[in-house]
């Protein structure tokens, strides 16, 4: 009888918008690490969490944010 | 051949261009996109920011953002002359179809 919890991607809804320009709002998509989440953590669609994957990955090219917290760092 | 489409390029620049010769640069950045018969909309500058990790040993970069118009002919010499230019740490460019030109017959 318990109501399912609402499982609805945010980016469908308009809540957010997925690009490298807003890195700062592409963090809640990353763990403190700067990995990017899976999508059962994301609760993304299969085509926005497409689409925020690839906004990271050119944030991270740009250096606008990071890949993890051992890269650059380790081999120094 | 006056089919453009829209385009915006972001520039990770050498910090100490903020000191000296920015103006400059960026006019040289503008030539460069403006290489075939595209048109820079607008240039935004983002200013100095802190890089989320070392790249070529710079901890700092300046961002510039350009967005234009061009032939798709035009990007791989865009990309070719941005590789070459000096102060330039890393570029990227991406389609913007905000900025499309409506096909004129």
């Amino acid at each position: 009888m318990g109501r399912r919890r609402s499982n609805r991607c945010s980016a469908c809804e308009g809540k957010i918008d997925l690009d490298y320009k807003q890195y700062n709002k592409l963090k809640q998509f990353t763990n403190r690490s700067g990995k990017i989440l899976p999508r059962r953590a994301t609760k993304l669609c299969e085509k926005h969490q497409r689409k925020a994957a690839e906004a990271i990955k050119s944030a991270r090219y740009l250096g606008l944010l990071p890949y993890g917290d051992e890269h650059g760092s380790a081999w120094k | 051949m006056n089919n453009l489409k829209g385009y915006e390029v972001m520039y990770l620049l050498d910090p100490e261009l903020e000191e000296e010769g920015l103006d400059e640069k960026k006019e040289r950045l503008k030539s460069i996109v403006e290489s075939g018969q595209g048109e820079v909309k607008s240039l935004e500058e983002w200013g100095k920011k802190r890089l989320a990790y070392e790249i070529q040993g710079f901890n700092r970069g300046l961002y510039l953002l350009v967005e234009f118009n061009a032939s798709p002919d035009d990007i791989d010499e865009i990309s070719d002359k941005s590789n070459v230019e000096e102060g330039v740490i890393r570029y990227q460019i991406f389609r913007n179809d905000e900025l499309a030109e409506p096909v004129s017959s």
